[in-house]
Order: structure tokens, then sequence, then C-alpha cells
């Protein structure tokens, strides 16, 4: 099957600005078929958002893309002119950031947000947008959409606000939605139900989905496979129920003993964190990216960089470890 | 600051522009109207009570006598009373137009009067004063509002973009406020041709003035752009497709209003002391046309300031304006929600 989007070797570079030379983003590989749902993990500051604004084209002021490519549909992304890639966002593949209550304009009503997205890309009466965004607000499991569609964002709750911005997403269906932290601001009940709404979506509109979160129990919830990310590389790759409970990668394996998790035997795991703290990102070491906190490291760890290894079925790691 | 103090302010400068737009009916003459046996006849006194101590309820003014022995010197006539009557209707406005109205709020029968007196070719300076309101309130109006225009565009641009398009527009915005702008004024108004027509003069100052200032407003606005587009909602409508141009208008221009409401109030108080400082050096709108600037310009003369205090009104007229703009930029600083908070 074709793959709906297809990364390769891309890297992300800061270019001006204080995080000048700063490589956000290196070699980054991985697939997107259509209707699956992958699933990205890692701490904070690993390049996860970084990740989700290259693909649909803003990066931050100051980021470019340096090299690699983002096929989309047979289509390159990088190099695409900003009027056709305005014609993308938002119609084929959805961002749906960080912070709800942050992502809408509190001085707009929430139900003219939504209908704008569809504006953006349609050319149709202003009646017609409406009710397209009216039915968008109802799929995305808002009770009252008529009462939702006229009120403000301050008078909304996290979870309905959190719906809004999946209504905006989803209004102009498109086929790929990718998902920055999209649950980490709600409490764990409105978490389980935007998930499962998710989930729903995903089954009835055949939508892929690539969520990012830095919660592997949210990750089990929705994701058929996970990417682990550490300071802007892939470190591993694979099934989600394999990797979330045998993980390959020494820092997979730092990483979800710091979570509760419930094992196979039915223990529940010490909890431990990792020692030290994320690569300071001036610092451009030769060797491992984990290589300063990790557990298991080799004498070449810290003078070669590991390359990708694929030791059993669908999995992908970059250890040495698992290199023949 | 007083909720009360706020609002006194607001509504002297609506009364001020009110009158200024309806000058053919606020003045008892029109401002070229000359009535040359009168010259620098002083303000005329409001009376109650008449000569032989009897009082009347409706007040009245005695006439000018010119005395023969020496030049602009005056004594009430106090055989006749000449009582104020309001919502006369006169012919006499002299100029034709829409604005120029038949009905004037006060004046008396049967004789002139100057309630703040005559300047030297006997024109009522009371009528001048308001219809040069319109001319020296508007100018500072309109020259504010260009010179938001052109701080909105400039600075949300270098602000929106960054970049190179940041540099160039922020540097060519130093020159700007590196020049003095008096005499830059100075400068582009000799440049032109002296004679121009009143209505020229006008939006040649305004012009000038607009255009000189647009720097300042630009590097804030600047400012508050480069926060805004940084705003989750403004990424999170690019993420969906949104064009630069929707985004400005729609997401950062809101929150630029309110900086720009500040700025207009701190500009136009400004740009009336412009014009009126153009106007009193005879650059900018000339006589016969009535501006607060070229009322005063007569005060060049020694004997004008010694002698006829009330040649200065226009002078005074700028110090309830000068109030009310500072009180509404100062309450706008210092606590915008007496403006912006409906509840």
């Amino acid at each position: 099957m074709e793959p709906l989007l297809k990364v390769e070797e891309l890297c992300v570079r800061y270019v001006s600005g204080e995080r000048s030379d700063f490589r956000a983003l290196r070699n980054i590989g991985f697939e997107i078929y259509p209707g699956e749902a992958v699933g990205i993990l890692g701490e904070s500051g690993g390049g996860k958002s970084t990740l989700a604004r290259a693909i649909v084209g803003v990066l931050p002021a100051g980021a470019c893309t340096d090299c690699g490519s983002i096929r989309f549909q047979g289509r390159e992304l990088i190099g695409l002119p900003e009027g056709e890639m305005r014609q993308i966002r938002g119609a084929k593949i959805s961002l749906i950031p960080q912070d709800p209550s942050a992502a809408l304009n509190p001085l707009l009503r929430v139900g003219t947000q939504v209908s704008e997205v569809v504006a953006a890309h349609y050319d149709w009466s202003k009646q017609r947008c409406r009710e397209a965004a009216k039915a968008a607000l109802r799929e995305a499991g808002l009770e009252n959409p008529l009462r939702i569609y006229s009120a403000f964002p301050h008078q909304l709750s996290g979870g309905q606000l959190q719906r809004v911005v999946i209504a905006q997403a989803l209004a102009c269906r498109p086929a790929l939605l990718i998902a920055d932290e999209a649950t980490a601001s709600l409490d764990t009940t409105t978490q389980a139900e935007i998930l499962r709404l998710l989930g729903f979506l995903r089954g009835t509109l055949g939508l892929a989905i690539l969520f990012i979160s830095h919660d592997p129990a949210v990750l089990a919830e929705i994701a058929d496979r996970i990417l682990v990310f550490y300071a802007g590389e892939i470190v591993e790759e694979g099934p989600a129920p394999d990797v979330l409970n045998s993980a390959l990668h020494p820092y997979s394996r730092a990483l979800l003993r710091c979570f509760p998790i419930k094992r196979r035997d039915g223990d529940w795991p010490v909890l431990k964190a990792i020692a030290g703290n994320s690569p300071d990102i001036h610092q451009r070491m030769p060797g491992c990216v984990f290589e300063p906190r990790c557990e298991e490291r080799i004498e070449i760890c810290a003078s070669h960089s590991p390359k990708d290894a694929f030791p059993c079925g669908g999995r992908r790691v970059r250890c040495f470890r698992y290199e023949q | 600051m007083k909720k009360r103090t706020i609002k006194t302010a607001l509504a002297t400068l609506v009364a001020l522009h009110a009158i200024g737009l309806f000058a053919g009916f606020f003045a008892p003459y029109a401002p070229t109207i000359e009535h040359r046996d009168y010259p620098y006849a002083p303000p005329m006194r409001i009376h109650f009570a008449d000569s032989a101590g009897r009082w009347h309820l409706r007040p009245f003014v005695y006439a000018w006598l010119p005395q023969s022995t020496n030049f602009a010197e005056y004594r009430e006539d106090t055989s006749r009373r000449y009582p104020l009557r309001f919502f006369v209707e006169k012919p006499n406005s002299g100029l034709v137009g829409t604005l120029h109205s038949h009905l004037h709020l006060f004046g008396v029968d049967g004789n002139r009067c100057f309630l703040l007196g005559t300047d030297g070719y006997g024109r009522d300076v009371l009528s001048r004063v308001i219809w040069g309101s319109r001319i020296s309130l508007f100018a500072g109006l309109i020259a504010a509002l260009l010179s938001l225009a052109g701080g909105v565009l400039v600075g949300s641009l270098a602000g929106y973009y960054g970049g190179l398009a940041d540099e160039f527009l922020m540097r060519g915005s130093d020159l700007f406020l590196a020049v003095p702008w008096l005499y830059l004024l100075l400068a582009v108004r000799a440049f032109l041709p002296l004679q121009i027509s009143p209505v020229q003069a006008f939006f040649l100052v305004v012009l000038v003035v607009g255009m000189l200032g647009w720097a300042r407003p630009a590097r804030l606005i600047r400012g508050v752009v480069l926060s805004a587009r940084e705003r989750n909602y403004v990424l999170a409508a690019r993420g969906f497709g949104a064009s630069d141009f929707y985004l400005l208008r729609k997401h950062i221009f809101p929150q630029v209003l309110g900086v720009m409401v500040t700025q207009a109030a701190l500009l136009i108080p400004q740009y009336i002391l412009a014009e009126i400082t153009l106007s009193f050096f005879g650059l900018g709108i000339g006589e016969p046309v009535a501006s607060w600037g070229n009322m005063l310009a007569s005060l060049q003369q020694y004997f004008v300031l010694t002698s006829y205090w009330w040649m200065m009104s226009p002078a005074l007229m700028l110090i309830p304006v000068a109030w009310a703009y500072s009180v509404i930029s100062r309450s706008l600083i210092e606590q915008p929600h007496a403006f912006f908070n409906r509840h």
C-alpha cells in the first residue's frame, strides 16, 4: 500500500535567533499509512512539536528544513509554494495545537473560528460554511452545537474547547490529523473521552492520526505504532504493544520505567527517573545522543553514531547493542 | 483618575468638535465679515442691571461708541439696551453652503454683538475662534489618523514578516525619528509655493504633519505585532490554512487597536500644536480663513500683545483641548478598562 505520509532523512535546524545552529531534528524517517494511528513518544525538548510544525510547514521563526523530504499523497511538501501549502493545511493535513484554551482567539466566537476554516478552503457562501461548521461541532461530540457556535472561548470548559479545536481540524475532512499533546492539558476523564472520540472519528472517517504525547498510557490507548523521540532523533520504532511492553532502546526502557504501567506478569514496575538532563542544545558531541545518560553504554557509543538496526518484525532501533 | 474626570474630558472634546463642525450655527458671524468701523473693539460686557440701576431678567449689552480722540477707544452707549436673543435668524453669514446656517445660537437685534471683541479689521474674535477650531482641531485629528495609518502599515509589515523587511523599515523609521520635526516641517513648507489656496494649504499641512509622524507609532505597533504573531491561536489558525492577510486582519489587528487608540490620544494634541505653530509662522493656513495659529500671528506685533488681551483667546482655547486629550491618554494607559470594559 502507498504510504499517506513518507518522511525521509528530515533535518530541521535553527539558522538565526538565540537557538542559532541548533539541530532540532536529525535524520528523521518514518511512514504513515491511510487510516493508521502513529504515536510519538518522548520527553519535552525532544523535537516532537518541531516535527509536527515541519510537516505542515509552520516552523517557528529562525528554523528551516535543512534537507530530507516529506511526501504527502505522493507529493513533495518541502519547497512547495506558500499558496499551495496553504491549500493543504487544514484541508488535507490538520494540526491540533497544544493547549486548546490558547489555540482559540478569545475575541472571536468559536463558531466563527470553525466556519472560517471552511471558508479558507472552499468558495462557499457564508450560510453554507456556517452549516458545515455546525455539522463539524456536532461531529466533534458537542451536544448543543447551536449554543456552542455563538459562545466565546472563555464560556466553555477545557474539554469543550478541545472538541471545538477538533471540529476546526476535521471541518474540511483532512486525510491526516496531527495532534500535538492534544490531551495534555485536560483532566484524566476528559482525556479518555477525547481519545475515544478521536478513535471513533478515525474509524468513521478513515483518518490517519499522528499523535504526539509524553504519556505512554495515552499512546497505549490510541496508537498502532510508536516512534520514540530523543533529542531530535527517532531512537526506536515498533508496534505499540511491543514498544510499550518490551522496549529495545535503553532510552525507551528508561523512559517507560518513569511511568506506572502494569507489566504483563501483573507486577507494578519500580519507578525510576533517568539520571542527567536532556543534552545541551548548543553542545554537539560525537557519538550516540543518549550516551551521556545511558546505563548500558559501551566503548563505541561515545565516538560513533549508531545506525538503524532492524532486530525483528517491524521494529527499528538506533543502538549499537542491536547492530550486527 | 476618577470616572467623572474622564467623562468630563470626553464631553469637552465632543462639545468642542461639535461646535467646530456646526460653526455656522454657533458662531454669530462668518469668519470673514469685517466691521471696519470697530477695529480692536473690546469684548462687550453682558449686563443684568442698566445704568439707572434697574434689574432685567434678560441679559443685555450696550453698543460701543467709538471715541474720536484716539484709535480703537470705545465707550459704552448706555442710552439703549440690546437684549441677547437665542436662536436668531440672520441671513448675514455671507457665505453659502450646507454648513453655513441662517439660524444662529445667539445674537442681538439692531446692533453688533462682539462677546470676545474684534481684531484689527473689526472681525468678531469669538466667531473666528469657533470657525478656526474647525480647521485646527480637525487638522490635528486627520493628521493623527494619517500617521497612525502609516504606522499600522509599516509596523505590522515589519513585525509580521521580520527579517530583512523589518530591518529596512525600522532603520527608515530611525531616520524619521532622528530628524527634528519642526525644522523638517519648515523646510518642507519652504520648499513649496508660498501662495496657495486655503483648502490646499489645509491639506498640505495635514499631509506634511501626518506623513512625518508615522515612525513612533510604527515602532510601538511593530512590538505588539511581534508578540501577537507568536500567540498560539495565530499559530493554530496558520496551521488550519489561514492566509497572512487574514491573520493580520482578524487575529493581529484587534490586539493593535489598544495601542492605536492610546497613540491617537497622544498624537492629536501634538499635531494640533504643529498646525498652530506652522500657521503662526505664516506657513500654514493663510488669511482670511481663520485658524487658531494665524489668529495668534497678529500677536507678533508688540502693540497687539500689550493692548488687546482678547486677541490671545485662541491660545486659551488650547487649554481645555490639551487637558482633555491628556486626561484621555493618561487614563487609556493607566486604566484602559474604563473605556473597554462594558461591565
